[in-house]
């Protein structure tokens, strides 16, 4: 399973996200906070944007996914495809996607935040999972 | 611990009050205040108590933490929660203000009449859809280069006299005048501002909207404060506007949330729920945010006053009525931290108050009241649910007693929204709500079944609760027409 939306908090939107490695896991928390705003099976992939971030794994996720919020309002951009790369605290982030055209999207969700409320980034036998809330 | 333990430790003091004692959690410095209905109090999810107890830990909150009856569980602090903090001691927090900084309510009456605007509502409510962009990636209607959006963010409403879009009145009817003190473009980044820039007089999404209203009939219950308000039959139209500071409020938050999560090792302070990150008010950091914090309110201020423009303009189309004629009874916000100046235990003491989903509501008397309503008390705001109707109060004394001048800001959320979404399709609750004569133009019909009424509480049991403390007084009951959500 790539994310799966949570049930969790009264006014707003949860999920977990998980990967093999921590690549993977940033790549389905990014699509997780795409299909909340966004159906991102209408979405093209002739826009692509390269992000680059600092720090520790968790603190990167967590700038990453304010970042995806950020281009939503400034550019009206939105993704369905990411690839990462992660090593050494550097993380290096291409996201396919496109503009947000009103007569073919449908947007779901006005994300305003990414939250710390119950934020964390954890180790599993399996990989790697995430819970992040999200203001809407 | 479970919902029974938690309410077993829950004191109660009247049919309306409760105290979350000091030593329900280790390091509280102050007992927590609940206002509340029996009901009420065990409708509210248990967090709302964890997250106020965790308020009451705040270095410098001074006599309670206080929940209003429409509290739900937030982010660090419970929605509808309010605490004062001695400015020199204290800490200022970004969860006790909130996401949507300014996020607030303005009423308009106009001088039509039910039987003038119910055959056109569909028309109307269309039109101002058109006029007034809702949902996402809708630009809006002012053009601005960067200088400029630093003069709304130093200005506020200002701004809007000084260029066309209100009238000199609607200053006095806004609150603080339409313009936080301090604000300093300079402390903005520049992604909050380009997040923000193309979104003055946007309505946003989410629970945010505007609402053409009728009085309902029967529903004043005090004639002298109704008309001092402009409020003078009960099948009057009004209408009513919920929105904030767009995603450039939501920008100076968030960048803030991570400057003072790092302060905090700084100044020595720890915090139980990361979301409560906070720094001495009198700190750099923390004269910092609130220079930024009052930029956003400014702008939050110039948005709602630009969609009231767009409202009359709206208005003089369809009804051909002056766009004069429609005017601003108030404008409160209620996601802010504010100085204000209160007694208590017989003293005038500065505070720095915190209101997230809670609405200023200073009583008779009070300087900060605009002369034409200082004799009856400060107009209060409070937005139900879409279907349930909406309530203008007035501030008393017990608020400024009891509460810092503080009171609820809506009915609040009782059920999630994928619960709500569950329960009800956004096209059925549409087809609901035009046989109960509300018409709803809707940019989301999923967002549209996350706002059913059942989804709230009670609105009249919340308003009772603290209409029947004497911290606001009831004036007038709201019912909608039609609404234009976002």
């Amino acid at each position: 399973m790539k994310y799966e939306f949570l049930d969790i908090v009264v006014a707003d939107i949860a999920f977990d996200a998980y990967g093999e490695n921590l690549g993977e896991l940033f790549e389905n928390a990014g699509e997780a906070v795409s299909a909340s705003m966004i159906d991102i099976d209408k979405l093209d992939t002739d826009e692509r944007k390269k992000l680059e971030f600092e720090g520790e794994p968790e603190e990167m996720l967590h700038d990453f996914l304010c970042e995806l919020v950020f281009l939503k309002d400034s550019e009206q951009l939105f993704f369905k495809e990411y690839q990462a790369q992660i090593k050494d605290n550097k993380s290096k982030i291409t996201c396919k996607g496109s503009k947000l055209d009103l007569t073919k999207h449908e947007v779901r969700n006005d994300v305003k935040a990414v939250t710390y409320h119950e934020y964390k980034l954890e180790r599993t036998h399996k990989g790697w999972k995430a819970r992040v809330v999200l203001d809407v | 611990m479970t919902s029974e333990e938690i309410l077993k430790k829950i004191k109660q003091i009247d049919e309306f009050r409760w105290e979350l004692p000091a030593t329900f959690k280790d390091g509280m410095r102050v007992p927590g205040r609940i206002f509340a209905t029996e009901k009420l109090l065990k409708q509210m999810d248990d967090r709302v108590f964890d997250q106020l107890s965790n308020v009451a830990c705040l270095r410098g909150i001074q006599k309670y933490a206080m929940a209003m009856p429409d509290a739900h569980s937030g982010y660090g602090f419970p929605i509808g929660g309010v605490a004062g903090m001695d400015p020199k001691e204290g800490v200022i927090s970004p969860g006790g203000i909130g996401f949507d900084i300014n996020c607030g309510m303005r009423l308009i009456t106009t001088p039509l009449k039910v039987k003038d605007v119910q055959p056109k509502i569909k028309e109307l409510i269309d039109h101002l859809a058109e006029t007034v962009p809702a949902g996402v990636g809708r630009e809006g209607i002012v053009d601005l280069d960067k200088d400029e959006f630093k003069n709304i963010m130093k200005q506020g409403v200002k701004w809007c006299v000084e260029n066309g879009y209100a009238y000199k009145d609607d200053l006095n009817s806004t609150e603080s005048y339409g313009c936080i003190e301090g604000a300093d473009p300079e402390k903005v980044s520049e992604k909050a501002i380009k997040r923000g820039i193309d979104q003055v007089g946007t309505l946003g999404s989410g629970n945010h909207y505007l609402e053409v209203q009728m009085v309902n009939p029967g529903a004043i219950y005090d004639e002298e404060t109704a008309r001092k308000f402009g409020i003078t039959s009960t099948d009057q139209i009004v209408v009513m506007v919920h929105c904030g500071s767009r995603g450039f409020g939501h920008q100076v938050a968030s960048d803030y949330l991570k400057v003072f999560d790092k302060a905090m090792e700084k100044y020595k302070i720890t915090v139980r729920d990361r979301e409560l990150a906070c720094a001495p008010f009198e700190s750099s950091e923390g004269q910092d945010y609130y220079k930024a914090m009052a930029c956003a309110a400014n702008m939050a201020f110039v948005n709602r006053q630009v969609i009231l423009h767009q409202v009359r303009k709206a208005f003089n189309k369809i009804f051909e009525v002056p766009m004069e004629d429609l005017n601003l009874v108030y404008d409160v916000a209620h996601n802010i931290a504010k100085l204000e100046t209160h007694k208590w235990e017989g003293k005038k003491r500065q505070l720095l108050m915190h209101r997230k989903g809670a609405t200023r509501a200073f009583g008779p008397g009070h300087e900060e009241i605009p002369e034409q309503y200082r004799e009856v008390g400060q107009p209060v705001i409070i937005g139900g649910s879409m279907e349930t109707g909406s309530f203008l109060l007035a501030g008393t004394q017990g608020a400024m007693d009891e509460t810092f001048g503080s009171t609820m800001h809506g009915s609040g959320r009782t059920m999630s929204r994928t619960q709500a979404k569950k329960e009800i399709k956004g096209e059925k609750l549409q087809q609901r709500m035009k046989k109960e004569g509300i018409y709803v133009h809707a940019t989301s019909m999923s967002g549209l079944a996350e706002e059913a009424g059942f989804a709230y509480k009670d609105i009249d049991e919340v308003v009772n609760t603290l209409d029947l403390c004497g911290v606001t007084k009831k004036v007038v009951r709201l019912k909608p027409l039609g609404n234009l959500k976002g």
